[in-house]
């Protein structure tokens, strides 16, 4: 059979499913023959028809794309009138409530908002950089101190905390023999892999190493998170430090940062993994329970 | 295994795994088994601080900051921690950066108070949606009542006994942000930094990763992450819901992937042995 029939007598199977399996809910009085009803079965056609993409781009995909977007600017233009244009700029300017004054100083923003749409006239575009000079100004002031305090200050004052946190003497012996024991070995494989070039033979002198870390941070001793980060820090920094010639302890220390980075990037992998199964188990609850009564 | 065969599994059409995942899921889910749920110290650290809320007699600004397409893994979050502060007779106040959570925010808020009996005005407000993002946090900071004068109803908020003495977001016992957008980090970056407020976050899947390094540093206490994140808080309340019954069709679908990669290398290697061995 020809590639174009068969996606045809698919999609229209599927199309026939939608409404076939509707008609039967409906009939059937698993559903309710009222708006709620029409709201699950409609949820239910495009969720379907989202999915079916899945095995190609089809007109049933196209639909329910263009509807999405076509409901989602109907949406938010209704929320946007409801909760900010009319009580925060058109009713105060010009239907204040009686007894309350004009608020004419909003004329301001109103008119800069205007002139932001001139940004599509090539006449008088030029206004719209009034608007946006203001924005970014504004934010840059606003952001710029803020971000530095969140992202920089605070996180590296962690970065350099406290090696030692417990008041007991022998707790403190045994936390600092560890973490001694982590950073030895940390560092005479540093000098390993600076020496040796062979793959499988770093990877091996590391393992202990990793070992350590791990019991270190499973049974959260104080101090070795703080030296995994420090650690970490340091060699990802040196990764990006390029005005040095990447050899010898350089090269070993920022290969380490590409291995801090590697597993960085696989723990965002997993959790993207675990969001988008998520979302699908989250349609499939909808379409097992709420559209079809399977699940109760 | 011919080599041939070995191509061709390499090169089996993506539908097919579609397929395999999606048989998976669905199984899992019509089956029913238990699966343990431990929740993480980063998941008690927000149940803590309900509990905390609770014998201070503060108040909790739930931000709902998701829009239709983070609800699955969000609505559960807002669900739980609802039910913790109203089990706990929390008051609560709601609001939402986002236009398209405006009435998901609502109607989780009805609903769980609902359950609970809890009352409109005296136990929970609603404040609903309002632009700025980061502008609107910092007046919110300077004086609440400037930035929200009135509830999603259009009722003035000093009429309520929850929030007439609310003078800034200093004055809630702990703000707590369910997001999938950028809300938490403005949260964060403009709120809790700047108006010292205890802060925690509700982060899907994919921007969980991104928090962790500010739980460290104490700037965040307390994060939900993913559905998993909401399962941890469903047994903690003891009320398990959506989410600690999705975590079988997620379990399900982790452990088809983790086959798949495994059998993918292992397929790779035996094809690269043939293909050696063929050219010797």
């Amino acid at each position: 059979m020809n590639e174009h029939l068969r996606d045809r007598i698919l999609f229209a199977a599927l199309a026939t499913l939608i409404l076939g399996s509707n008609a039967w809910l409906l009939i059937s009085g698993r559903l309710p023959a009222d708006w709620t009803g029409f709201g699950i079965m409609l949820a239910a056609a495009i969720t379907l028809s989202m999915y079916s993409f899945l095995y190609k781009d089809n007109v049933l995909f196209k639909l329910v794309e263009h509807l999405y977007i076509g409901v989602a600017a109907g949406y938010v233009t209704t929320v946007y009138w409801f909760n900010i244009f009319w009580p925060d700029l058109i009713k105060p300017l010009f239907f204040p409530d009686p007894g309350v004054p004009r608020r004419w100083l909003r004329l301001v923003p109103l008119l800069m908002g205007i002139a932001l749409l001139f940004r599509v006239s090539r006449r008088f575009g030029w206004m719209s950089r009034i608007s946006f000079a203001f924005i970014m100004g504004f934010y840059s002031g606003i952001a710029i101190p803020n971000y530095i305090e969140t992202y920089m200050i605070e996180q590296l004052h962690f970065t350099v905390g406290p090696l030692f946190v417990s008041a007991d003497p022998v707790h403190l012996w045994l936390e600092g023999a560890f973490l001694a024991a982590v950073l030895g070995y940390m560092i005479l494989d540093w000098l390993w892999l600076s020496l040796i070039n062979k793959p499988w033979l770093n990877a091996l002198a590391l393992l202990p190493a990793a070992v350590l870390l791990f019991i270190g941070i499973f049974w959260h001793i104080p101090g070795v998170s703080s030296v995994v980060v420090l650690f970490g820090v340091l060699t990802v920094l040196v990764y990006f430090f390029f005005s040095v010639e990447q050899k010898g302890p350089v090269a070993t220390a920022s290969k380490l940062g590409v291995n801090f980075l590697m597993v960085s990037f696989g723990a965002s992998f997993g959790y993207t993994i675990m969001a988008r199964m998520s979302l699908l188990v989250g349609r499939l609850e909808f379409l097992l329970r709420d559209w079809l009564g399977v699940l109760q | 295994m011919k080599r041939q065969t070995l191509n061709r599994l390499l090169d089996l059409d993506r539908r097919w795994i579609f397929l395999f995942v999606l048989v998976a899921a669905i199984f899992a889910r019509l089956v029913d088994f238990d699966l343990p749920s431990r929740p993480k110290r980063i998941v008690k650290d927000v149940y803590d601080q309900i509990e905390l809320l609770h014998e201070s007699g503060e108040v909790l600004l739930l931000s709902m900051d998701y829009d239709p397409a983070g609800k699955p893994e969000l609505e559960p979050m807002s669900r739980a921690v609802l039910r913790h502060a109203f089990m706990r007779d929390v008051k609560v106040v709601g609001m939402t950066h986002n236009p398209h959570g405006q009435n998901l925010g609502q109607t989780v808020l009805e609903e769980t108070a609902a359950e609970f009996g809890s009352k409109y005005g005296e136990d929970y407000v609603y404040l609903g949606y309002k632009a700025g993002f980061a502008t609107l946090v910092i007046n919110m900071g300077q004086d609440f009542y400037d930035a929200f004068p009135l509830d999603f109803k259009g009722v003035d908020l000093k009429s309520y006994p929850i929030t007439k003495d609310i003078g800034s977001l200093s004055d809630f016992g702990y703000v707590f942000s369910v997001a999938s957008t950028a809300a938490w980090e403005v949260w964060m970056v403009f709120g809790s930094e700047k108006y010292r407020f205890k802060y925690g976050v509700g982060a899907t899947g994919v921007m969980a990763p991104d928090v962790y390094p500010f739980l460290q540093t104490g700037q965040i206490k307390g994060l939900l992450g993913g559905l998993v994140g909401a399962a941890e808080y469903e047994t903690l309340i003891d009320r398990p819901d959506r989410a600690a019954v999705g975590m079988r069709p997620q379990s399900a679908i982790h452990v088809l992937l983790v086959l798949l990669v495994l059998f993918g290398n292992v397929i790779f290697f035996l094809e690269r042995r043939a293909r050696r061995s063929g050219r010797a």
